[in-house]
């Protein structure tokens, strides 16, 4: 093809370094809607011709509307063997509308063109908006149609996680909405976000004590799923009527503080150091409404410790919480969004309510081992409260937390005593209590040498040359920090090339985790050797950084998003911990 | 024999019938600066047919090779994917232009393709407006 395009060549005869039309001159491009086609018109200049080949057009939003089948008109030849349209281009584009209640949409066409006197224009893309309902009954209505032969012909971008839950939620009914968050919740069930709530809900079962039985396992599981799943919903309802925030206001270092104390006072009640009770009052409330609740607490203890469960366990379900929240927010349909918030979170929960009600039937009878579990699930507790604090506390002072942690636990496990008469669980409570103390030890180690990670404690002797003072925050990627909405603007729109922008704040757990895998994985730095790298520090949540999330579309960090020639790519916008690998295989395109 | 020697002259020819582009732009205005030779921007795209008739049928020629390597520090900037400097503002491609001083002199935009003659005759014409 190019030895023909060579040999057609030799033959032009181009006018010389002619002055050409502007782009707007050359081509004068209009388009109407009507009867279910789009009428696209481009008017050409004199000497100015349209390449057939390097026509793109494509229709949004991409699942509710689609191009129907057609063809372009007949085109000429021109000197170098390609398709050409000169004079007035004319073509009707049908449209296939899959969403009867659909009320616009976008046509979307990029053209190139030349000029005879030597000159190639950059490809231009127009954007026109139709009303659906001003086009009267005419156009056509397709149901079922399948989807993807919209995607193939039009080549539109694949959608990012955030964007594909939006999508489900706009195109299909109210209950296949439903039916696929509770699909959605039972996939998160899978994830290690539900693990918190596990030793949380047996905990709260076992402390029951007698008069467990399957049926009461059911009901408290039950009762705490579904005020877990009010959580969400009420936080989903919020952020579709304000817009707010949620994310951010849930991880403000007041909130983590609180909820990191409250962790520490159902510790120590699992000790044994003191019962955790409502008045009496309200106990004898309850206990008239249930059956048999009311002993320790009840049913309301365990709505409550739902309740913060959610708020917990919140930030790990980040992304497909974040998309509910975009369709919410697109629709202000507050009903629908909150009902599948609410499915979703049933079907997170189911596995819980599995266990809840296992519990209570294979739980065998209570004893002097029930209070020795109610000291495991403490233990686990109280690494909780750590594992929140870590979040606002520096590294140091929450390596040596743990350090305590395993150290004191140690000594409870009997590590430090004779192992006496009764052999058998003894030395196993011993070696296990051993090992707990020298791992502590370690940690008490690192903490003063200056390890920052709780299963690494002696990384500094395993690298010294690296980890030389400061030396170990140099070798990530180097951002450059950005602070106003505007600075950002002006940054990307500067920027030709690509342009990464992450969205990070220091008690955001996933943040430092992509900061300390991701950012500091070779081959993550070299693909993105050609990036320029910004940071957006959203820590303090201020009016300005609410202000640049907001106009990002983003609910919370960690957000990345990437930017080519100033416009952001939105299929590759990523929000959650993403490892090395995975971040290669989403900068591997840009 | 002969023919391996006709052989040689021939690719002898062709390499010196060769453009001898910049790697970006950097690096030619660090290269103008070294050697006082203004650079020669060539702003052209994909899909662009004109853009290619010039490297494939002017540029191969030795005259105007020559001619350009003699006078010039050729960059070529595709205006999709390069960042263009601010004080070039093409509209189309290929386009050039004659930069010197490290952007301070800035011929006027040369727009379009052109034959080996016609592109020689303006490139020196615009050389001597520029006072060169």
């Amino acid at each position: 093809m190019r030895v023909l395009k060579s040999v057609l060549l030799l033959l032009i005869n181009i006018s010389l370094f002619a002055s050409a039309l502007s782009v707007d001159e050359a081509f004068k491009p209009s388009a109407s809607y009507d009867n279910g086609k789009v009428h696209l018109k481009i008017e050409l200049a004199e000497h100015i011709h349209l390449t057939k080949d390097l026509f793109k057009f494509s229709v949004e939003p991409k699942d509710r509307v689609s191009l129907g089948k057609f063809t372009l008109p007949a085109a000429q030849k021109d000197d170098f063997g390609d398709e050409v349209y000169a004079g007035v281009f004319e073509t009707d584009i049908p449209i296939e509308v899959k969403d009867r209640g659909l009320k616009s949409f976008t046509f979307v066409v990029t053209y190139q063109g030349c000029s005879d006197s030597g000159i190639c224009y950059p490809p231009v893309t127009k954007r026109y908006d139709f009303d659906i309902k001003a086009a009267a009954e005419g156009f056509k209505v397709v149901e079922g149609a399948e989807p993807d032969s919209a995607a193939k012909k039009t080549e539109e971008p694949p959608l990012s996680e955030e964007e594909s839950i939006a999508s489900a939620l706009k195109s299909k009914s109210f209950f296949i909405v439903l039916l696929t968050f509770f699909g959605f919740g039972l996939l998160l069930a899978l994830t290690p976000c539900v693990f918190p709530m596990i030793p949380i809900l047996s905990s709260i079962i076992v402390a029951q004590g007698e008069g467990m039985n399957a049926k009461r396992g059911f009901i408290l599981s039950l009762v705490y799923v579904l005020s877990m799943a009010l959580t969400y919903t009420a936080a989903g309802v919020l952020a579709g009527l304000f817009g707010a925030n949620i994310q951010a206001a849930l991880q403000n270092p007041w909130v983590i503080s609180l909820f990191s104390l409250l962790f520490v006072a159902l510790a120590l009640s699992m000790f044994g150091f003191y019962e955790l009770q409502l008045p009496a009052s309200l106990q004898t409330k309850i206990s008239r409404t249930s059956d048999e609740a009311g002993k320790k607490g009840g049913l309301a203890g365990v709505a409550v410790m739902g309740f913060l469960s959610a708020l917990i366990v919140g930030p790990c379900v980040a992304p497909p919480l974040a998309g509910a929240l975009i369709y919410i927010g697109q629709t202000g349909d507050a009903l629908l969004g909150g009902a599948a918030l609410f499915v979703m979170s049933l079907g997170m929960g189911l596995p819980l309510l599995l266990i809840g009600t296992g519990a209570g039937r294979f739980m065998p009878k209570p004893g002097g081992w029930m209070s020795a579990v109610s000291r495991v699930f403490g233990v686990v507790m109280l690494g909780v409260a750590i594992w929140m604090l870590s979040r606002i506390v520096p590294d140091s002072v929450s390596m040596g937390l743990w350090a305590v942690l395993f150290i004191v636990s140690a000594v409870y496990m009997g590590a430090l005593e004779p192992i006496g008469e009764k052999r058998s669980w003894s030395a196993l409570f011993k070696g296990l209590g051993l090992v707990s103390l020298i791992y502590g030890s370690f940690l008490l180690f690192g903490t003063f040498t200056g390890a920052t990670n709780p299963l690494d404690p002696l990384k500094t002797f395993k690298e010294r040359p690296a980890s030389v003072t400061g030396a170990s925050a140099e070798r990530g990627l180097r951002f450059v920090g950005v602070e106003t909405l505007e600075e950002l603007q002006r940054e990307l729109e500067s920027r030709k090339g690509p342009v990464m922008v992450d969205f990070r704040a220091d008690w955001c757990v996933s943040c430092k985790e992509l900061e300390e895998n991701t950012f500091r994985d070779p081959d993550v730095i070299g693909a993105l050797s050609g990036f320029r790298l910004y940071q957006v520090d959203v820590t303090q949540n201020s009016a300005e950084q609410k202000r640049i999330m907001k106009h990002f579309g983003i609910f919370g960090p960690p957000a990345i998003l990437f930017f080519k020639d100033g416009k952001e790519i939105r299929s590759k916008r990523v929000s959650g911990y993403k490892s090395p690998e995975e971040f290669l295989e989403i900068v591997k395109g840009i | 024999m002969r023919k391996i020697f006709f052989a040689l002259l021939l690719f002898v020819g062709t390499l010196f019938a060769e453009v001898e582009w910049a790697m970006d732009y950097s690096d030619a205005l660090a290269e103008s600066r070294e050697s006082g030779k203004p650079v020669m921007v060539m702003i052209s795209q994909e899909s662009c047919n004109y853009c290619f008739f010039m490297k494939s049928q002017v540029f191969t020629k030795p005259k105007v090779a020559r001619f350009i390597n003699e006078n010039f520090i050729p960059v070529e900037l595709d205006l999709q994917a390069d960042p263009i400097p601010p004080y070039l503002k093409p509209y189309g491609t290929p386009t050039f232009y004659i930069v010197a001083d490290g952007g301070k002199k800035v011929s006027r935009p040369i727009v379009g393709a052109a034959k080996a003659d016609a592109f020689i005759e303006r490139m020196q014409k615009e050389l001597e407006n520029m006072g060169r």
